[in-house]
């Protein structure tokens, strides 16, 4: 009994951080939105409960994560860079500022952060797509996790996503 | 009298000109470059980074740092980053030699020749088609403005761009930091001559 009470909190836990569209989430669904249509699928289930998950082993000053994942994607359905760069600045750019771009041809990976000043710190849109799978994350950073972000952020968006995708 | 009024306006449409000229070197002192011929070069590149620090981003990581200036590395920090309003980084990597042309480095020096810009190391390597290139954008009284680094080799071309006032001593410091590539030669080292 005392596992189905845990199960079903948790359940109603991951349903609650799986609500889409708050307010401020505009910007993740619609970049959830435009991959699932390239990608002609849904993002992993359950993300919900993997962010819930992630509440607790979050690195110190970085809270409210929302995790969407692509996985075994056709790498012929990988969106167009240019066309790309286009939708991101047009979905993130009016509220984001654009913080680090990196493409690498060699690889087939992109990766995007964009940032903004949010309630005691900042609010980061991070991007990765990889030939086989995309992850689009939404996190807030206290003022001490930003300043890692801030020194080296090309390393750390590249180890951050590799990290949550794992 | 209406004689009397044309002169008067005349003398103030030249006093304007006057006023503007002399304005014109400061207003035009802008260290920010436009990069943006360099993004056609995405295409063809391997691998390309994009870091733009600026706004909020800095304002806040500056502000941050201020609050815990006891710590020795966050006082070195501080010491490179004050007053900085941005830092720009394009960085480019081929797989083959000759996939940018001088016309894009070019580009780039032409707006290094506006008034306030001056060379502080040129390294060139003709052996290795290699360049480091390091301009300082001062005013009239010294005060650093901001810097440009163009580093080039045969497969590779980086543009750094940081606008406020930097401490060139602290530059080396710079390295691997705020986006800045951990490989250019912010000192010059490789050979070949400073510019003064």
């Amino acid at each position: 009994m005392r596992t189905k009470c845990c199960l079903l909190a948790l359940a109603f836990m991951a349903a609650m951080s799986a609500t889409p569209a708050a307010a401020g989430d505009r910007e993740f669904h619609e970049i959830v939105e435009r991959l699932s249509s390239a990608y002609q699928k849904k993002p992993m289930p359950f993300m919900g409960l993997v962010s819930f998950a992630a509440h607790f082993a979050q690195p110190e000053g970085v809270s409210g994560i929302k995790m969407a994942i692509f996985d075994d994607v056709d790498p012929a359905l990988v969106p167009d860079p240019a066309d790309f760069d286009a939708f991101m600045q047009r979905v993130a750019g009016s509220e984001y500022c654009p913080m680090v771009r990196v493409r690498s041809n060699r690889d087939g990976e992109q990766t995007y952060i964009y940032v903004r000043e949010a309630k005691s710190g900042y609010e980061m849109l991070l991007l990765t797509l990889e030939p086989s799978e995309a992850v689009v994350m939404k996190m807030h950073l206290n003022p001490k996790a930003m300043e890692g972000w801030v020194n080296d952020p090309v390393d750390h968006g590249k180890n951050w996503s590799h990290r949550d995708s794992e | 009298m209406n004689l009397k009024f044309k002169r008067i306006a005349e003398v103030l449409a030249a006093a304007s000109v006057v006023m503007l000229w002399a304005a014109l070197p400061a207003w035009a002192q802008n260290p920010k470059l436009n990069l943006g011929n360099l993004s056609k070069l995405a295409d063809k590149a391997d691998e390309v980074v994009d870091v733009t620090l600026d706004g909020p981003t800095l304002k806040f990581a500056q502000k941050f740092i201020e609050s815990d200036e006891d710590d020795k590395d966050d006082a070195e920090a501080l010491k490179i980053i004050r007053g900085l309003t941005g830092v720009y980084v394009k960085s480019f990597e081929f797989d083959k030699p000759e996939q940018y042309s001088d016309a894009d480095v070019d580009a780039i020096r032409e707006q290094l020749k506006a008034p306030g810009w001056s060379k502080l190391v040129d390294v060139h390597s003709k052996k290795d088609h290699e360049l480091d290139e390091i301009y300082i954008m001062t005013d009239p009284s010294g005060k650093n403005l901001g810097l440009a680094v163009i580093s080039a080799e045969q497969d590779e071309l980086t543009v750094v761009n940081i606008v406020g006032p930097i401490d060139v001593n602290h530059l080396a410091d710079l390295q691997g930091k705020l986006g800045i590539p951990g490989d250019l030669d912010l000192k010059g080292d490789k050979g070949g001559h400073h510019a003064h």
